[in-house]
């Protein structure tokens, strides 16, 4: 019942339903991505100069790169690492975040000025530049990448839940526990972050959009994945040096990265309204 | 003589996941020039969104409208939003719940008040609004009216806050005033104070109110005539006088005997049961799951018969009464 | 007189500001009877829900004491007393957890105070005592009407057999029709398991039919105490007298019973002048010097009935013959 109510209610705009279907189309090709793509080899180390540099064609859809391998095939690929990036990243930044959030909202007095202070200084570093300075210390490969944009990604996390559990906190059934003499851990883990979750929800889908742009920035900058792993960020780099006459080479991955966040986006605009949050 | 407001026979529907949701179900009410008008009824019964109806503040892709709600001639629901925006604020001044949430927080009551007066085109020059902004204030009562003019609303009470919203509502004389539950955000004392001047400024002006609460010890000290609405009908209506010393519809009797009284004995009855999902509403009187009086003939529709002086009961027990 | 439940001494609340000292509770002494049930009136926001949180114990005073049976109660409480001082809060939707079944609001109780074993067993038992099925244990708040949620709400704090309920306008957002109901079952509640209600209200009309006695509240302090016909009888503070004159009512025979206030209600309020003596003296058309320089203790006005005025009624009543001359 609540599930076909919230279904209809998410149905009737439009452009969520199709930010959902670009993100199940995304995640299946991923998964799917050795069965579906025409030339599964040419993900990795291919080399066919015979066939390098070809523009657009029928058997090449999205043509082939400088020593061609098709970008159709290395863009689903792509996906993967992605996917990977951004799943990642969150599972591990979210609960971190949230953690924190929840004790400085609830708790108060010192432990909030401690966390959330160091959240500010945290929120107050453009991402990207923190992530590239992780990255000067070390190796240039996707884990360290993650590991970067994790550490950048918990504190607005923490601001969120912090925010919530600050206006949460103070309500009737909050207080209800408090005077039950219910135990700390069950005020915040049971009464608390359970309202919290839509608006953590719709944020990480926000997120994983922008992780995953970040995530190809990095690449793109050569600080993230190293061919000859398949990444977009990587490909559109590659490609610039062979704008404009080649311009299928990093066209077609720009596109992607920017259909992928779209689609986590859209979908992340419909669940705030769905869901009727503030993020 | 015309009515000021007259609506006539207004049904709402929503669209909704779960069906069509009839809220209102043939609405009719009128306010005569000058005439103060109360819609009593408890939470859902539909008084609110009629309100909105008829300040035309009800637009939404799902909803379906029927019935007519005509201002001094004006049919209201055909009006183009540019009008009604024009008749809002100089004809029609609404008074809401809660001061505090109909105030903006960020300007001063001078700010707000000269941006009503303008509206109502009254005053021009700066002095003018300002002197006009000041009287205002002086007649609901605030003796220091320059203060609460250079203030933000946070920095006032509840009660000031109360009467100042009172205030922008009559600065421009309306015709009609429509309030829904003004005061109740607060305590009784502020609550008395509101009604009493409402009462006495728009008896002064000959500004009508249409008044919407809960609240039946409210209609009683402030209107001239009643309408008594459960789930999207009035089931009765009548003056003031007629509706408190013999209600007459089952459920108007019900309401009336379950306010504590301050006689003090013993604790009221209450009704048993509860509003019915109107999606899936009872047919006929949609009281008549709950009534102790019901009948086979209440599953067919009850119009409101016709019990004299104005009074009318849209119950099956009355139908002699309205065949003599 | 039976010995006092819970005795409230000279209890304060003081906030420290940047901008100075705000008072929350200014010095409130009153004391609870077992089984009855004592009504704390006044205006919104100025001190009942501070009352509230000193007894329950989410919030620490920073004057005066309170006993509990005898024991000291402070903000850390042992679980024991913590057990026994329950409460019922206004509003019927934050009052539970939207995103948790009654079930399991109900179950915290029980776990917490590792009351029973079969916590299922007795959550139903435990609806059944509001007047609710069992049916209801795995639904979500959003289903269940304002009424019914507050049944929930008692459900839930009943489950630790308490001594003492808090009732914070309990049924203030509910329909009169329903109010009706849920105030029966109160009454019937605590026939049947002994309980003590402190009951805080601006309902003065069912104030007259629920309490036995009644502590009007003005500024944050107490104004006058007395039981509950007597108050209505024979106000003797003016606020009291002022507040019962304005209570809107539905018929010929209550208007009656309201004491006179020919003067406003509101006006002086709006210069800002400060007392230094008694907090209503701004509002008050009877005061005189002394109102303006010292505050008016709690005195006793007759037996079981106090009041913090500087005028005896006998002064009041001559004002308002003089002021019915003048009309």
């Amino acid at each position: 019942m609540f599930r076909s109510r919230a279904w209809y209610r998410f149905s009737r705009n439009p452009l969520s339903v199709a930010g959902l279907a670009i993100i199940v189309l995304t995640v299946l090709l991923a998964l799917l991505a050795p069965f579906v793509t025409p030339y599964p080899k040419h993900a990795v180390s291919f080399t066919n100069f015979s066939e390098a540099s070809l523009a657009p064609s029928a058997k090449y859809w999205f043509g082939t790169d400088t020593i061609g391998r098709d970008i159709l095939t290395r863009i689903v690929f792509g996906f993967r690492v992605s996917l990977a990036l951004g799943g990642v990243v969150l599972l591990l930044a979210v609960p971190v975040g949230v953690l924190l959030g929840l004790v400085a909202g609830y708790f108060g007095g010192r432990t909030e000025t401690v966390i959330m202070r160091v959240t500010d200084v945290f929120l107050a570093i453009p991402p990207l530049v923190l992530a590239l300075a992780v990255l000067g210390f070390l190796q240039p490969n996707l884990f360290n990448a993650m590991m970067a944009v994790t550490v950048m990604w918990w504190p607005w996390y923490t601001r969120l839940v912090y925010n919530l559990t600050r206006s949460i906190r103070t309500e009737g059934f909050v207080t209800a526990a408090e005077v039950i003499g219910a135990p700390k851990w069950h005020i915040l883990f049971r009464e608390i972050l359970p309202n919290c979750a839509p608006s953590i929800l719709t944020k990480m889908t926000l997120d994983m959009g922008f992780v995953i742009l970040i995530g190809s920035s990095l690449s793109f900058l050569g600080l993230g994945v190293q061919p000859p792993t398949p990444d977009l960020g990587t490909m559109v780099a590659e490609g610039a040096k062979y704008l404009p006459d080649q311009w299928w080479i990093s066209v077609f991955p720009g596109i992607a990265v920017l259909v992928c966040v779209l689609g986590f986006n859209l979908l992340g605009d419909g669940l705030r309204d769905l869901l009727d949050v503030e993020v | 003589m015309k009515p000021l407001l007259k609506v006539s026979n207004l049904h709402l529907r929503f669209k909704l996941f779960e069906g069509v949701s009839h809220v209102l179900n043939g609405v009719s009410l009128e306010v005569g020039r000058g005439e103060r008008v109360a819609v009593v009824g408890e939470s859902g019964c539909g008084k609110s969104v009629t309100l909105r109806l008829i300040m035309g503040l009800v637009q939404h892709s799902n909803t379906r409208v029927e019935g007519q709600v005509e201002f001094d001639g004006i049919n209201m629901l055909r009006s183009s939003t540019a009008k009604l925006r024009e008749l809002r604020g100089r004809r029609i001044c609404p008074i809401f719940q809660d001061p505090m949430a109909s105030l903006n927080p960020t300007f001063t009551i001078l700010d707000q008040m000269s941006t009503v007066i303008r509206r109502g085109g009254k005053a021009r020059s700066r002095q003018e609004i300002f002197e006009l902004a000041k009287s205002a204030l002086g007649q609901v009562a605030i003796t220091d009216p320059e203060r609460v003019l250079y203030a933000y609303p946070f920095q006032l009470s509840g009660g000031l806050n109360q009467r100042v919203l009172i205030a922008m509502a009559l600065v421009n004389q309306p015709d009609l005033i429509l309030a829904d539950e003004p005061g109740t955000a607060l305590d009784v004392t502020v609550q008395e104070q509101t009604l009493r001047l409402m009462r006495g400024l728009t008896e002064k002006q000959g500004s009508a109110v249409l008044l919407i609460t809960h609240n039946l010890g409210v209609v009683r000290e402030f209107a001239d005539r009643v309408y008594v609405m459960y789930a999207g009908n009035v089931v009765e209506e009548g003056s003031t006088k007629h509706i408190f010393t013999s209600p007459k519809h089952p459920y108007t009797q019900a309401l009336m005997a379950s306010v504590p009284k301050l006689s003090g004995g013993q604790l009221p009855q209450g009704i048993d049961g509860f509003v019915p999902d109107y999606t899936k509403p009872p047919p006929g009187c949609r009281f008549h799951p709950r009534c102790a009086y019901a009948r086979e003939a209440c599953k067919q529709d009850q119009p409101l018969r016709k019990l004299g002086g104005g009074h009318k009961a849209a119950c099956v027990l009355y139908e002699e009464v309205s065949h003599a | 007189m039976p010995e006092a439940l819970l005795e409230v001494r000279d209890l304060s609340k003081h906030y420290t500001t940047r901008t100075g000292v705000v008072k929350a509770l200014d010095g409130v002494s009153l004391e609870v009877f077992p089984g009855e049930t004592l009504a704390v009136v006044g205006e919104s926001g100025l001190g009942k829900t501070t009352l509230a949180n000193l007894i329950l114990g989410t919030e620490g005073a920073t004057g005066g004491a309170l006993q509990f049976g005898g024991q000291p109660l402070s903000k850390d409480r042992a679980l024991e007393l913590r057990r026994q001082i329950q409460y019922v809060q206004q509003n019927p939707m934050t009052t539970l957890n939207p995103r948790r079944t009654i079930f399991q609001s109900i179950r915290v109780p029980l776990q917490t105070h590792r009351i029973a074993t079969d916590h299922r067993q007795r959550a139903a038992q435990l609806l059944e005592v509001v007047g609710m099925s069992a049916q209801y244990l795995d639904r979500f708040p959003a289903s269940l009407s304002g009424g019914q949620r507050q049944r929930v709400a008692i459900a839930r704090a009943l489950a630790v057999e308490p001594k003492l309920l808090v009732l914070d306008e309990p049924t203030s957002a509910l329909d009169v029709s329903v109010q009706a109901k849920v105030l029966a079952l109160l009454v019937d509640l605590q026939k049947q398991f002994r309980l003590t209600y402190i009951f805080i209200t601006h309902d003065l009309s069912v104030v007259r039919n629920l309490a036995g006695r009644v502590a009007v509240m003005y500024r944050r302090k107490i104004a006058e105490i007395s039981s509950t016909p007597e108050l209505f009888r024979d106000p003797e503070h003016p606020y009291t007298r002022m507040l019962i004159s304005s209570i809107p009512v539905v018929s010929e025979e209550e208007e009656a019973l309201k004491p006179q206030w020919p003067w406003e209600r509101n006006l002086a309020l709006d210069s800002g002048a400060v007392s230094q003596g008694c907090g209503f003296a701004p509002r008050c058309p009877f005061a005189e010097k002394a109102c303006w320089g010292e505050v008016p203790p709690l005195a006793t006005v007759r037996k079981g009935h106090q009041s913090a005025c500087h005028m005896v009624s006998g002064r009041i009543e001559n004002k308002l013959e003089a002021k019915r001359g003048e009309a």
